[in-house]
């Protein structure tokens, strides 16, 4: 892992992440760059964690014996460690058309984020020796990866992304609703989405997850144009997913729609802090460590709340 | 409301509607493209916004269209009661030229009158608000210069009395017309200067153009041009600087210095030349045409320092010259000098204009005419005439027309008459036949009836005004004086044991030989009458001699004369007498020297003899001054080479050298030079004379006898004198002295009447009439007063000078001087007391004066006028050094030869009072009838890279109805000021609506 280590923080930049082209790397990157950012953290080592002794019962593996304890009290005794919490983490990421938006060329769009994101979560949690998941979809779910903590997976989660099915359609509630049926144990759920949907779908969506007892880790993504409408000219928009073109002068437009993206992301942030799940607006010129620490503070909320 | 330019309404309206349209199209195809994923909420917004988007845009198009529309409405320059919006304060100087021959007609209508309401126009146009200013010029001299109207100037007064009680107004309207005076002289001074130097020129390249140029002549010829142009440049500086001086005196003057409302005092140079639109108005509307020809040189460089004093007050500036174009008013094509000088003129006046746009100077063509007949000149053969003589005239006509006439001018026939004093108008023969283009001059023997009473007559000669478009110039008016003889007196100063000895003897020959030169010339077979009279006497019976009896007093080869004979000549050349002195052997050159040259009867002292007896040899001889009458006509028709021009050559056995003075006050005028040179290369004149008061003494440096005898007198190559050329010369000599006044008495219009005045004519009561005007009747006649009593250089030490400046009028004036004895006891003590730091000399010569004009005066001969002459002394003369004075003048007292004596029982018929009456003819000078107008093209090239601009009245009056902007020169500003307005408001509604949205 030195080498690792001495990966600068700067792979935490969009900017700088925009120009690599490998995803895996990319990810390595990223979780590489953001551990030596916090060496000095409480987070650190917490990889494989002691948790609690049980009783020696036939069948268990004898390497996990604590030989020390039978030394000292002559009875067989099981360390049990973290990893038998059997964490499972379920990455859903949004790969509809609307999410191919890119307002600047030197930034990602927020498909490219989104597959960082996921990525080097992915990296991450399975660095942990946590399963995780990936459910990519647009309209519906179109290739699901089921949680393990093989690396093989991993490699199959990047394969995945890196060449996303681009979708016509959003479908965050029934999408949320199927992998709610789907997974059956207890486990995080991120979803990375611009979450271009009515938020009531999204509401119903979400509140089948809590339900099953998930943590849900919300990123909603957005390109910077769309939070600050940048456009002094007059403008044609060319509508993505089902949307058709538009020509129009867009300063006089602009409270307005500042107005209507203010009341959008406030309705979702109110749905996410109602059913308790984790919420943070990232656009696409968000540093990546902002998303991980949100992910492993939930992590360790979790952990304790467990 | 009303619309200079209603076009411009309609134009820019359509422009107003237009180009907000075109605008908003031509933006909506330049957009940027972008993909869009949140296109919900643009829609919602959108939504949410249109109705207000759509409003905005609305107003954005409403207020594009109201800024054009405001752009197009102030192109239309409306006027709302007079008030009126202005682009720019303007400065416009407006020169009016109102020569003579803008008073041409038209279209039956002058064109003067014509570029008045151009003006007028122009001065009211909407174009000038306040703050704008408009200076009004006249080329020419006008009556209305000389504040003759002072009622007008006492109302202007009255009207701005509160508001120029702040300001210290010193202004001295006579010494404003001292100045003019002075303006004047200098103009004539410079005027004879460029004669002469036209002359010389003249003469220098016919020399240079002979096969065989003589070296010394050229550069003789070369000082003389120097010499010329120095005087020039000496003329010109003087003159800049008095009329920088009538500029500084006419800026205090009261209605020069209008002042605004807002208490902005703005003063323009010339006295017709105003900033303020009533008074430029009136002006405008008091303008005259004048007689007097355009002096474009003084109007520049007044335009120039109009310009120049008003360098920062105005925006912009304009010069408008509104002129019928005449050639004569633009430097020739050949002449690169004058054109220079002209070029830098008007670069001086675009440079103070602080400009270079096209049309900052603008000549608006005032002309166009058709038919003109000019009556250039008429010149009786002699001015003085002897009675029953019949009398010649010689009549130069221009048929100046630029087509052929109708009616009577259809036949090219110049219909004369003649009036006599302003009698009855009579005919004379027709001059037929002169086509347009054509000058003719005519003589017409025995023109005039011979007169058979003495006396002086003004005879004023007309050209039919029918079909003829400019009629000021079809009259002139000269002056003869009428005489029973020419009375000369001739001293012989050396008679000889026999007449044939006599210094005399040729000249007695000669003289009593005709009456008229012309017969003489024509007609060898012509028996004259004889109208010059001498009388020979000897110098030992001078004294006692009246000289006023004599028109020509001759001191033939006099040795010498007692002392107070010279005054006494002097006293009766100042008079008006003249004295011819011829130098042979005999003389005294100490006598000529000292007192006759002290005296002034001498213009320079007599030097070495040049040519001994000895010297036979031949010597070149040529008229300096060809235009003398004595010479001129010798020039013309000298017998001895009528093809030379010249009087060269002849041969002279003697003559006496003169010793040039450095430094003399007393003008030596060279009439005929010898081709002898002494060491500092000038030739000795052989001829030469110089005006003494009114009168004029002549030197011949040469012996009347010579060596005479030996030849026979009527041979030809002998010697010039011994010819016919001998007694012509003679004629002419005695003619043109015994014509002393014609010089006075024939002036151009504006020319001013400058007449020195014998001290017998001293007065305070001198009167000059009009044409037109009664000298029986004072109040239609102008009371002048006396120049300068003691004199200047040029007016020849103390004698005064009648001087009067109006000549504006066409035709005869008369002069009258009262004299009575107490103005002149006034007279003499204001002299005294007001020059106090006159010379003693002159003081004592002024004294003589008063001597003679007392006994002139005397009620009774003997002691009472001596008490009555201690009695004026006592009151006017005060100082030791007086006393040696007045000592003289009592031994004086007892003179009995004194011929003013014999005066006063005439003037005691007239009740106390001596009037003298004179008169003087004031003609036109046609130079400014030939219309021939400048070549465009030439005109082109003569203001090549300058900023000028030529237009037609026509155009210019076209304008007036639609222009576009007050002037073409302006326009680019005016549309950058616009476009910069637009775009102001255009930036402004952007970023009120733009911050609206943040």
């Amino acid at each position: 892992m030195r080498d690792d280590a001495s990966i600068s923080t700067k792979y935490l930049d969009p900017q700088v992440l925009n120009q690599i082209q490998h995803l895996e790397v990319k990810a390595r990157m990223i979780v590489a760059g953001y551990l030596a950012g916090l060496h000095k953290s409480p987070y650190h080592g917490f990889s494989v964690e002691f948790a609690e002794h049980r009783e020696y019962v036939p069948g268990d593996e004898l390497k996990h014996l604590d030989w020390k304890v039978y030394a000292k009290s002559d009875r067989f005794y099981i360390k049990q460690y973290e990893e038998e919490t059997n964490f499972r983490a379920h990455i859903l990421l949004d790969t509809s058309e609307s999410m191919l938006f890119q307002s600047d060329k030197s930034l990602p769009s927020k498909l490219e984020y989104g597959k960082c994101i996921a990525a080097s979560l992915a990296y991450l949690i399975q660095q942990q020796q946590d399963a995780v998941g990936l459910y990519p979809f647009h309209h519906k779910i179109y290739k699901t990866i089921q949680p393990s903590t093989h690396r093989n997976k991993l490699m199959d989660m990047m394969r995945v992304l890196e060449n996303p099915e681009i979708g016509k359609d959003t479908n965050v509630g029934p999408v949320l609703q199927q992998v709610a049926g789907q997974v059956g144990r207890r486990g995080i759920v991120i979803l990375i989405s611009d979450l271009f949907n009515p938020p009531k779908r999204f509401q119903e969506g979400l509140a089948q997850l809590i339900a099953k007892r998930h943590d849900v880790i919300v990123f909603h993504l957005f390109d910077r144009a769309e939070l600050t409408f940048p456009f002094e000219r007059l403008t044609k928009f060319e509508g993505l997913e089902k949307y058709d073109d538009l020509l129009l002068d867009p300063r006089p437009l602009r409270k307005a729609y500042l107005e209507e993206v203010e009341q959008f992301t406030s309705e979702i942030r109110r749905v996410c802090l109602k059913t308790r799940a984790d919420y943070t607006l990232v656009d696409t010129a968000t540093k990546l460590d902002v998303v991980l620490s949100t992910y492993l503070s939930t992590r360790a909320g979790e952990k304790k709340g467990a | 409301m009303e619309f200079a330019s209603p076009t411009m309404l309609l134009v820019g309206g359509a422009l107003a509607v237009l180009i907000p349209v075109l605008i908003q199209l031509f933006n909506r195809t330049r957009f940027q493209i972008t993909q869009w994923a949140a296109m919900e909420f643009l829609l919602a917004a959108l939504k949410k916004t249109r109705k207000r988007v759509r409003l905005e845009n609305l107003l954005l198009l409403l207020l594009r269209i109201l800024v054009l529309a405001f752009v197009a409405l102030m192109l239309a320059r409306p006027s709302i009661e007079g008030s009126v919006p202005l682009p720019q304060k303007t400065h416009l100087v407006v020169v009016l030229d109102n020569s003579y021959s803008t008073g041409a007609r038209t279209d039956g209508r002058e064109a003067f009158e014509r570029a008045k309401d151009l003006i007028e126009a122009s001065i009211n146009a909407p174009e000038f608000v306040d703050g704008s200013a408009i200076s009004l010029f006249l080329t020419s001299e006008t009556l209305a210069d000389y504040g003759r109207d002072d009622d007008e100037r006492t109302r202007d007064e009255d009207d701005e009395g509160d508001e120029t009680d702040d300001v210290d107004v010193e202004y001295d309207p006579e010494q404003e017309e001292v100045a003019l005076r002075r303006i004047r002289d200098l103009r004539a001074q410079l005027e004879a200067a460029r004669e002469t130097l036209d002359a010389a020129e003249e003469a220098y390249e016919e020399e240079r153009g002979r096969d065989t140029p003589q070296s010394q002549r050229l550069a003789r010829l070369q000082e003389e041009i120097d010499e010329a142009q120095a005087e020039i440049e000496i003329y010109t500086r003087r003159l800049a600087d008095s009329q920088a001086e009538l500029i500084q005196l006419r800026q205090g003057a009261p209605d020069t210095a209008p002042r605004g409302d807002d208490g902005d005092v703005r003063i323009d140079p010339a006295a017709l030349s105003t900033t303020e639109r009533e008074t430029v108005m009136r002006k405008l509307r008091d303008a005259e045409l004048s007689l007097v020809p355009a002096d474009w040189g003084i109007t520049f460089s007044l335009v120039e320092k109009a310009l120049e004093s008003s360098a920062e007050a105005f925006e912009s500036k304009q010069v408008v010259v509104v002129t019928d174009m005449q050639a004569i008013n633009f430097p020739e094509a050949e002449d690169s000098e004058d054109v220079d000088a002209y070029r830098d003129q008007l670069e001086g006046i675009v440079e103070a204009a602080g400009g270079t746009s096209s049309g900052l100077v603008r000549f608006v063509d005032v002309g166009g005419f058709a038919l003109n007949r000019t009556l250039v000149d008429v010149q009786p053969s002699d001015h003085v005439v002897g009675v029953g003589v019949p009398i010649k005239l010689t009549v130069t006509v221009a048929n100046y027309s630029r087509m052929e006439g109708t009616g009577t001018a259809a036949q090219n026939t110049f219909r004369l008459r003649y009036s006599i004093d302003g009698g009855r108008e009579r005919d004379l023969p027709p001059i037929e036949d002169v086509r347009p283009g054509q000058t003719r001059t005519v003589e017409l023997a025995d023109a005039l009836p011979p007169f058979n009473t003495p006396g002086t007559y003004v005879i004023e000669v007309m050209v039919d005004e029918d079909d003829d478009d400019l009629p000021v110039d079809n009259r002139r008016a000269f002056v003869i004086e009428v005489r029973d003889a020419i009375e000369v007196l001739a001293v012989d100063g050396s008679p000889g044991r026999n007449p044939v000895e006599s210094e005399l003897f040729y000249f007695n020959l000669a003289v009593p030989f005709v009456s008229n030169l012309e017969e003489l010339r024509n007609d060898p077979s012509y028996v004259p009458k004889t109208v010059v009279r001498a009388r020979s006497t000897t110098v030992d019976n001078i004294v006692g001699i009246n000289f006023y009896d004599y028109d020509v007093v001759l001191l033939a080869n006099v040795q010498a004369m007692p002392p107070s004979t010279v005054s006494q000549l002097a006293r009766y050349v100042e008079a008006g007498g003249s004295v011819v002195v011829t130098l042979g052997r005999h003389i005294d050159r100490l006598f000529y020297n000292e007192t006759m040259f002290q005296s002034g009867l001498m213009p320079v002292r007599v030097g070495e003899p040049i040519f001994p007896p000895e010297n036979e040899s031949a010597v070149s001889i040529e008229p300096v001054r060809p235009w003398h009458r004595s010479v001129a006509d010798m020039a013309e028709h000298d017998e001895m080479d009528p093809n030379a021009q010249q009087l060269t050559p002849v041969r002279v056995y003697q003559a006496w050298g003169v010793e040039w003075p450095e430094v003399e006050r007393r003008e030596l005028r060279r009439i005929v030079d010898l081709m002898r040179e002494d060491e500092s290369g000038r030739p000795h004149p052989l001829l030469f004379g110089s005006r003494l008061g009114r009168g004029e003494v002549v030197v011949y440096t040469s012996p009347l006898d010579g060596r005479w005898r030996q030849h026979d007198p009527f041979e030809r190559g002998n010697n010039f004198m011994a010819t016919r050329s001998y007694v012509k010369f003679w004629h002419e000599m005695l003619y043109a002295l015994a014509d002393t006044g014609s010089d006075f008495a024939h002036l151009k219009v504006g020319e001013a009447y400058r007449r020195p005045i014998s001290a017998d004519e001293f007065s305070q009561n001198n009167f000059i009439f009009p044409p037109g005007a009664n000298p029986e009747d004072l109040s239609s006649g102008e009371q002048v007063t006396l120049r300068n009593q003691t004199g200047t250089e040029q007016a020849h030490a103390y004698r005064g000078e009648l001087y009067f400046a109006d000549t504006h009028e066409l035709g005869a004036y008369t002069v009258r001087i009262f004299q009575h004895r107490d103005a002149l006891r006034a007279l003499v003590r204001d002299v005294i007391e007001d020059e106090p730091g006159v010379e003693s000399v002159v003081r004592r010569e002024l004294v003589e004066q008063v001597t003679n004009l007392l006994l002139n005066y005397a009620e009774q001969p003997g002691d009472a006028r001596r008490e009555a002459l201690e009695e004026l002394l006592a009151d006017s003369l005060e100082g030791a050094e007086m006393e040696p004075v007045r000592q003289a003048l009592a031994s004086r007292l007892y003179a009995s030869s004194e011929p003013l004596l014999a005066r006063s029982a005439e003037e005691e018929e007239n009740g106390g009072a001596r009037v003298i009456t004179d008169r003087f003819a004031v003609n036109l000078d046609t130079v400014g009838s030939d219309l021939r107008r400048i070549d465009e093209d030439w005109f082109n090239e003569l203001h090549e890279e300058l900023p000028v601009t030529l237009r037609s009245i026509a155009e210019e009056e076209g304008e007036q109805e639609e222009s576009f902007v007050p002037q073409r020169s302006r326009i680019w500003k005016f549309v950058a000021m616009v476009l910069l307005i637009f775009l102001a408001v255009e930036m402004l509604l952007a970023t009120v609506l733009t911050r609206r949205q943040r």
